[in-house]
């Protein structure tokens, strides 16, 4: 699997490589956890609350799901950064 | 409903499922293979997050507090967005530092400081013990769900389910996670085992919410808008009520995400166990992920049981309740499985994350400021096993005093809170370098303190150990002291409220406390250490252990400063660049952990050279070559070796224990080898020396016996295997070869060969055989030759062999034989002679006496009565005649006894013996014959034995003084022996009497006897008398003179 992502990002080029370089960036995670707990707080803001609760599980689980795309594209960014950088097995790991 | 004993059944099977796996994935991992060395376990081991809570408590939680339950699984997901800065980090560290707990690594940011891990412990402790309760709560009520109907709520199991559960988890626990010391503390079979159950009870949840969503509904849109025909049922999920507050939400949501990273489980999945940094990249999203998919159907099914109208008092066993009364109670088997496996997998984790942390940090340090308590150390696997049953009986004695009063979520949110306390501490501890001990304990402390004063006093209070009035009143009446409304905050719920309070007070005393004190240069360096630790330029300790950052100058002027003490300040500047210069530190700025490892030990060996080793490693150790920092990079390094070596300390300690031991024996054996070889050596030198003594030896008996002047064999049985030159010569072989390997039968002649034959084979067989004997040999060209032999057995290369001495005796014997000879000739002559003098003495000398005596009688009668004195001069003359006439028979009858001629040898001594006693008054003789029978023996043999007995009677007269002599005859066919015994003084054989004896008669005796082939055999002793045995043969005229011809024959054949 680490192969075919390695593969999908270098056949994406130059933007592969700026999406790469954007998700691996320390303010690119600040970034996207302002975001997603403005997302998660927003159902709490207006007043009076008119949410239902059919809209409020579609929302949440909608924006949940956003944030897991999310990591998963900076975890898959992290690991292959790796490949060609620093980290590995962790010392002493059996 | 099903049995009690078919759920326990169950869920010993499945228990018995894992461990399997468990156990092939620990064989997998020691053959190199690892099983779980992958993200996907990873990922999957780290939904040990979802508990019994998730599986049950969400579902509760969803039916009262709509998508609050939420906040308890994005708080995860959101702190995960940094897991890449953050898990990793404390990967890192864990690996760099060999940490085992939470305690473990905050006790190793802080100046690995005792007293804050043991604080640590005892939060961690508290906090989880809530926990614990919660699954077993869950599992309790779950148990009681799916077991309960008619006849069966009494059942033992069913009643006893509680202690059973205790049991079989302490039992699991010690199976799975503790069944020895591990250095690593890494499970990969427990590991293993929690993914397994991670996916089983995401597979049973999921099918939980297909069979309430599509098969009790019409699929999800129609449970979501059926929402609105149930009143009440909408604010749960308008986002009203206690979940429409924001601060509540946010809460839950520093909860969550504290608890994912700081939790004691959490942190030994995520960290401890976590075998490389890549897999924590694919957990970003896959744990994530896990998350959502658990928790998708969570509202639907708590919807759903409200809608078919079940109470919301019942919601936490919604996800059971719907399958088992549904119709599906394979489902609710399952699902009752897949909430076993949540809860078993945090018990597991939890108790052997506690166990670790007792032990390392409440026991042994105890044990420390104890000694009484050292038999610990001992029993320290014994002890962690202890730890796991304590732990979890307190989860379950926690679960009986408020499990009533508190639903599974309460529960869980109460531990989260207490865990939140570890939060600023780790946190700052990872992110700023201006943390230290003191704040880190100060602030944990406080935090803590009121964690348990807002969440522990009111589940007291729930549970009927303290007053309600402390709720209204609170302490001491104070209302500021109200533990839900402290310090009169009132308007959020406990959570929030205790979450508030603690987490500034916990922060802010951080901050505070680690500001106001100055830290060490220590604390500064640790600091360096965690925050810089993804930092390149940073004092990575795993970098560091093999890269220079040690400032060698310092180290130069410590030494040299030592060195000085002893020798001198030019000595010592010499010795430490010596010392620098063979460790290879010469002229570098700085130096590695390990170089300045080898530079102790070489500073250390130079001093020890001269101090003595003791004294230069305590002038070493007050030197302080090691800063406290460096001394515990190097205890690092060893650790780093050791986990490397997969080897528990223990382990280790016996090895080396092994390899020393075996070392000293082998030096020591090595020394017996030397001493061995010495004296082998010696030995060698010795027997070479022997050797050529024995050659030596050798061929002086090899000469003595070629040139001896017998002739000497070796013989086994009858054949020769080996003679002498000599033996060859006497019987007429040129060449030696000619009789070795033949029978010795060859040497022999045809008359002796039998006998000679029989001797050789009876010596060797160890029977009885004469050592000298004599045998008539022959010589090559025939002719005979007499042969004396000396014979003996000896060994020879292992075997028994008869050694002989041969030696011709023809001429000795040709002697001999001449002698006797003559000696009978001699004596026969002597006999003949008295014989012819008795006759003559008898016949003439005799009848002229008795002429002369009848003449002068004649004369007498003749003369006139008138010539009186005539005829008295007759009488007087014929007296004189007559005595004559006696002393003339007498001694003719000394001479040659007549008797013994004409009345035989029996008569004849008879007569002797009473002329004897006649003679010798005095002496008393007693006279016996017996087996003759009238028999008249050889002339030969009775005139022998006459005149021995008159030789011995005489002897007897004259030397023994006896009082008593005893003379016996005894024919005992061939032979005839004759007994003289006398009680007279006796001799000494071989003395000057001996001496005198033999010269007067004893060897005339003996050679009187040997004339006719006999013996004779004196025995004495001085005091007691003598004996004369005489053995003649009654035949010996034809013995000897067979004898005498056959002698002569071979004599004449041999010369």
């Amino acid at each position: 699997m680490k192969g075919f992502v390695t593969a999908k990002l270098n056949g994406l080029g130059q933007f592969g490589r700026r999406v790469q370089r954007v998700f691996t960036r320390p303010a690119f995670r600040v970034v996207v956890l302002v975001l997603s707990l403005a997302l998660l707080f927003w159902p709490f803001m207006p007043h009076p609350r008119q949410f239902s609760g059919r809209f409020l599980f579609f929302f949440f689980f909608g924006a949940w799901l956003g944030i897991v795309v999310l990591l998963f594209g900076m975890g898959l960014s992290q690991t292959h950064r790796r490949k060609s950088g620093a980290g590995g097995k962790a010392p002493g790991a059996r | 409903m099903l049995s009690s004993f078919a759920v326990i059944g169950f869920f010993c099977l499945y228990m018995g499922i894992l461990y399997t796996l468990a156990q092939w994935a620990e064989r997998r991992a020691a053959a190199g293979q690892s099983l779980v060395n992958n993200p996907l376990s990873y990922s999957l081991s780290l939904a040990v997050y979802c508990t019994s809570w998730t599986f049950f408590g969400s579902v509760g939680l969803a039916a009262s507090d709509g998508l609050l339950f939420l906040a308890i699984y994005l708080g995860p997901t959101l702190v995960i967005i940094f897991a890449d800065g953050l898990l990793r980090k404390m990967v890192r560290l864990k690996s760099s530092h060999r940490i085992t707990s939470i305690a473990d690594f905050i006790s190793a940011r802080y100046e690995k400081s005792e007293g804050l891990a043991a604080v640590v412990t005892i939060i961690a402790l508290v906090g989880t013990v809530p926990y614990v309760a919660l699954q077993m709560k869950a599992f309790l009520a779950t148990f009681a769900v799916i077991t309960t109907h008619e006849g069966e709520t009494g059942s033992w199991i069913g009643t006893h389910v509680g202690p059973i559960m205790v049991g079989l988890m302490v039992l699991f626990t010690i199976m799975f996670g503790v069944r020895r010391l591990d250095p690593t503390e890494r499970h990969e079979g427990m590991v293993m085992a929690v993914a397994a159950e991670s996916l089983v009870k995401l597979v049973f949840f999921l099918a939980a919410g297909v069979f309430v969503v599509y098969f009790l509904f019409d699929g999800m849109d129609d449970i979501l808008n059926r929402l609105g025909q149930l009143p009440g049922l909408v604010r749960l999920g308008s986002g009203e009520g206690r979940g429409s507050s924001a601060l509540t939400w946010a809460s839950y949501l520093a909860l969550s995400a504290n608890a994912l990273l700081f939790l004691p489980r959490q942190f030994h999945i995520a960290v401890v166990e976590n075998q490389s940094e890549s897999h924590v990249h694919w957990a970003m999203w896959l744990f994530p992920l896990y998350l959502f998919l658990i928790n998708f159907f969570v509202y639907p099914i708590a919807m759903g049981g409200l809608l078919l109208g079940y109470p919301a008092s019942q919601a936490d066993t919604f996800v059971l309740r719907l399958p088992l009364d549904f119709g599906s109670p394979a489902l609710a088997l399952a699902v009752f499985i897949g909430g076993f496996s949540a809860a078993t997998s945090m018990i597991l984790i939890s108790a052997m994350a506690m166990s670790t942390m007792i032990s390392n940090h409440l026991l042994l340090p105890l044990v420390d400021w104890i000694p009484q308590l050292v038999f610990i150390e001992r029993h320290l696997l014994k002890a962690r096993w202890l730890s796991v049953a304590l732990f979890i009986l307190m989860g379950y004695w926690f679960e009986l005093l408020v499990g009533e009063q508190f639903r599974l979520a309460n529960i869980g949110l109460i531990a989260f809170a207490a865990i939140l306390q570890l939060g600023p501490a780790m946190i700052g501890g990872l992110f700023w370098r201006g943390g230290n001990k003191n704040g880190a304990l100060l602030g944990m402390t406080v935090g803590f303190a009121i964690w348990a004063y807002t969440q522990l006093v009111p589940v007291f209070v729930a549970g009927g150990w303290l007053s309600p009035d402390i709720m209204r009143e609170g302490f001491l009446g104070i209302p500021l002291l109200r533990p839900n409304e402290l310090f009169g905050l009132s308007g959020l719920d406990p959570i929030t409220h205790t979450v508030f309070w603690s987490l500034l007070c916990n922060l802010g005393l951080y901050v505070l406390g680690s500001l106001w004190l100055e830290p060490s240069q220590e604390s500064q360096s640790r600091a360096e250490a965690f925050v810089g630790a993804m930092s390149g330029a940073s004092i990575y300790r795993s970098v560091s252990l093999h890269q220079a950052y040690i400032p060698v100058p310092d180290k130069r002027r410590r030494i040299e400063k030592l060195y000085e003490r002893y020798f001198g300040p030019e000595r010592a500047l010499e010795l430490t660049e010596r010392d620098l210069k063979d460790v290879g530190l010469s002229g570098k700025k700085l130096a590695s952990i390990t170089e300045l490892a080898e530079l102790y030990d070489q500073v250390e060996k130079s001093l020890g050279g001269s101090i003595g080793s003791a004294t230069a490693h305590r002038a070493l150790t007050r030197a302080d070559l090691f800063t406290p920092f460096e001394a515990d990079e190097l205890t690092d390094l060893y650790a780093e070796i050791l986990a490397n070596l997969r080897a528990r300390p223990e382990d280790l300690k016996r090895k080396i224990d092994f390899y020393q031991e075996r070392e000293s024996l082998i030096k020591a054996h090595s020394e017996e080898l030397e001493e061995k070889v010495e004296e082998l050596e010696k030995q060698v030198a010795r027997r070479r020396a022997a050797e050529e003594q024995l050659r030596e030896s050798e061929e002086r008996y090899r000469m003595a016996i070629e040139y001896s002047s017998d002739g000497v064999a070796l013989i086994q049985a009858t054949r020769l295997m080996f003679i002498n030159r000599k033996l060859a010569e006497i019987f007429g072989y040129p060449r030696r070869r000619e009789l070795i390997g033949r029978s010795v039968g060859v040497l022999v002649h045809e008359l002796d060969r039998e006998r000679v034959l029989g001797i050789s084979r009876n010596r060797q067989a160890g029977l009885e055989a004469p050592s000298r004997y004599d045998f008539m040999g022959i010589r090559k060209d025939g002719s005979v030759v007499f042969i004396a032999v000396s014979a003996t057995t000896v060994n020879y290369q292992g075997e028994t062999l008869n050694l002989v001495y041969l030696r011709d005796v023809t001429a000795r014997r040709r002697a001999e034989e001449d002698i006797r000879h003559l000696s009978r000739r001699l004596i026969e002559g002597i006999e003949e002679e008295r014989k012819r003098l008795a006759s003559d003495l008898h016949d003439e000398f005799g009848q002229a006496l008795t002429a002369l005596h009848m003449r002068v009688e004649s004369l007498k009668n003749s003369l006139p009565p008138q010539a009186a004195e005539q005829k008295a001069g007759c009488s007087r003359l014929i007296g004189t005649i007559e005595q004559l006439a006696d002393n003339v028979r007498k001694i003719s009858s000394d001479l040659r006894p007549d008797m013994l001629d004409h009345l035989g040898l029996v008569p004849t001594v008879e007569w002797y013996v009473e002329d004897y006693k006649a003679r010798m008054a005095g002496v008393e003789v007693e006279f016996g014959a017996m087996g003759f029978g009238g028999r008249k023996l050889d002339a030969q043999v009775e005139i022998v034995l006459y005149r021995i007995l008159q030789e011995a009677l005489n002897n007897v007269a004259k030397h023994s003084g006896a009082a008593h002599v005893r003379v016996h005859l005894t024919y005992s066919h061939p032979r005839v022996i004759m007994l003289i015994a006398d009680d007279g003084r006796g001799f000494l054989a071989g003395t000057e009497e001996d001496g005198a004896r033999k010269g007067i008669g004893l060897v005339s005796m003996r050679e009187r006897a040997a004339s006719v082939g006999g013996q004779i055999d004196i025995r004495s002793t001085p005091g007691k008398g003598s004996s004369i045995r005489v053995t003649l043969p009654a035949r010996p005229a034809a013995a000897a003179q067979a004898e005498s011809w056959q002698w002569q024959e071979r004599l004449k054949a041999g010369s």
